[in-house]
């Protein structure tokens, strides 16, 4: 047995931790995690109350009601209408704000909220299709490939490629699948509509086509099936005779493939760009126009209109 | 005529690679590289089924490689091949929730009350503050609404999403369906939007006053006009309000005896 003898360092007995940056990196990290692990019980919680709001029939009912339907547009100007109706509401009862500045205020926030639905329904569409190129030729972009990102490219300016590419794909099996596979994938989303409109537009007299846009409204399914099988059908059968249909079918697959590209990237670099592209256009461009652009312009007029109010009112007292 | 009869040849020899002759690897094979894997010899099959050429084979839908140089010469190309929006658009995939929220803050916050204030004049600057702080309160009960409500509901609906069998054992099979998950996260997302609505207008406008009276009196204080001035000068002479300095020496007996005998300090140097 071996006698040690006794010596204090401060290491074995420290009497107080000191503050280097090892220990705040432990308290950093130790926050972190109690927060990630408090956030996920907490978004399990919110997952499971939701799984069991889903399986009540009257909501499934109302699912199944909505999903056939085009409300999303409606939806959303209705949310952005109560708000602004019940911002207008609180400002009228409110007796902190002064009485003469509640009229400019509420015109102010009605005005805001006029042009946000406006512009939802009409702005809107016009900015999509323009974004959606940028973003085609961003996507086309990243891709890393040069000799791939050129036939990509050659795509984008011209629909009518996907001939060569299907003629090579009746020798060669394996090219045959994937085109299958990107066929099987399409679904006629609002993102072929606006496709379809655009290409309508550069040909004129294109029949078919508008009939089919026509012929959609029309059709009825029966219970508990998808519309969306019922339009893809149709979609496929009046392709053969359209070239608009030609064309919006074979942008979007192009647009699927490029997805298939990034999820067969290890690096996953493709997905993120993609990914971010989204999230910053949304910002970039309608949280500006709507958060921004609208209120600024909002306020004279809203101004002007409350002092002309005001001047009636004196004028008739 | 020389040229165009040169030109055409040209076209319908690239027309069936899609590319001059030189390049013969740059084919379709490149395509499928990433989706399974092709061995070489399909690639060579698939080329020299593109380079065959007969008649029948002749279509003049496929583009020659100068209209692809010709799109990265242009601007936009270049713009979307740039380094720092490529580091920009990594940020805003890499946080999107604090990406939005410092973006909506920094606009709502920031950006809109100056613009808004840039436009006042003396008649309507109580107006337009009205309306910068609705601006500001409004920013900052959408973000604080944002974190601790809408963005812990949308981690849940992915949950849901990417595990129903866990989640929803009997709804397994109905959110299992894309189209059912799709319309049923935007009804719960629209519909606690909706619910909301009345607590969130409530404090925002609430906040106004506040805002107004911490935030913004003090940036932009109200300019007199030259005539209030007048008129304030005018009464000031008319009804002069003197200021006394606390400590009076001589006269305040009551304030402290020490002082009773003292005539100031200059005098008795005398």
């Amino acid at each position: 047995m071996e006698i040690r003898p006794y010596t204090y360092t401060s290491q074995q007995r420290p009497a107080f931790k000191r503050l280097d940056a090892k220990t705040a990196k432990k308290v950093i990290d130790g926050t972190k995690q109690f927060t990630k692990t408090a956030g996920d019980k907490g978004t399990n919680a919110i997952a499971y109350a939701l799984g069991a709001l889903a399986s009540l029939k009257p909501v499934q009912n109302l699912v199944n009601y909505l999903k056939n339907k085009n409300y999303q547009e409606h939806l959303a100007a209705f949310v952005g209408c109560t708000l602004s109706g019940f911002y207008m509401l609180d400002t009228a009862r409110s007796k902190t704000i002064e009485k003469d500045q509640k009229m400019p205020l509420m015109i102010n926030q009605g005005a805001v909220c006029a042009m946000s639905t406006v512009g939802a329904y009409t702005l809107n569409h016009y900015l999509n299709r323009k974004i959606n190129h940028i973003a085609e030729l961003f996507h086309i972009s990243k891709i890393n490939d040069e000799k791939l990102q050129t036939k990509f490219l050659k795509f984008k300016q011209d629909p009518e490629y996907a001939s060569v590419i299907e003629r090579a794909a009746q020798t060669n099996p394996k090219l045959q699948s994937t085109i299958n596979t990107l066929k099987n994938q399409f679904e006629f989303t609002n993102n072929v509509k606006v496709y379809l409109k655009e290409e309508i537009k550069k040909q004129k007299g294109d029949n078919i086509a508008q009939n089919f846009l026509k012929e959609i409204k029309k059709i009825t399914v029966e219970n508990g099936k998808d519309k969306a099988d019922a339009v893809k059908v149709l979609y496929l059968q009046r392709m053969k005779n359209s070239k608009a249909m030609r064309a919006a079918f074979n942008r979007e697959c192009m647009n699927n493939a490029i997805k298939m590209l990034a999820n067969a990237d290890s690096t996953k670099k493709l997905t993120r760009m993609m990914n971010g592209f989204k999230t910053a256009q949304a910002l970039m461009v309608f949280a500006l126009i709507y958060r921004f652009v609208s209120p600024v312009i909002a306020t004279p007029i809203a101004n002007s209109i409350s002092e002309k109010l005001e001047n009636r009112k004196k004028a008739n007292k | 005529m020389l040229n165009l009869q040169s030109n055409t040849v040209n076209i319908a020899s690239k027309q069936f690679t899609g590319l001059p002759k030189g390049a013969a690897d740059d084919s379709i094979s490149q395509f499928m590289l990433y989706h399974d894997s092709l061995n070489k010899k399909s690639f060579n099959q698939t080329d020299n089924f593109i380079s065959r050429k007969t008649a029948k084979n002749v279509s003049f839908g496929g583009l020659s490689l100068s209209e692809v140089n010709k799109v990265k010469q242009t601007r936009l190309w270049k713009f979307l091949n740039n380094k720092t929006l490529e580091k920009f658009i990594g940020m805003a995939d890499a946080s999107q929730t604090i990406f939005d929220a410092v973006f909506a803050l920094g606009i709502t916050c920031a950006l809109r009350p100056a613009a808004i204030m840039a436009q006042s004049n003396d008649k309507n600057r109580e107006k337009n503050k009205k309306a910068a702080s609705h601006s500001i309160s409004s920013g900052l009960i959408g973000y604080g609404f944002a974190i601790a409500l809408f963005s812990p509901i949308k981690k849940g609906l992915n949950k849901l999403k990417e595990h129903p069998e866990i989640f929803a054992k009997k709804a397994a099979k109905f959110i299992g369906s894309t189209k059912n998950a799709q319309t049923f996260t935007m009804l719960v997302n629209k519909s606690t939007e909706v619910l909301t609505a009345s607590i969130r207008s409530g404090i925002t406008i609430a906040l106004i006053p506040f805002i107004d009276k911490y935030l913004l009196n003090r940036i932009f204080q109200t300019k007199k006009t030259a005539e209030a001035q007048k008129t304030e000068t005018q009464n000031l002479l008319q009804n002069p309000i003197y200021k006394y300095s606390i400590i009076n020496f001589k006269n305040n007996a009551k304030a402290s005896k020490t002082f009773q005998n003292f005539t100031g300090g200059l005098e008795s140097w005398k």
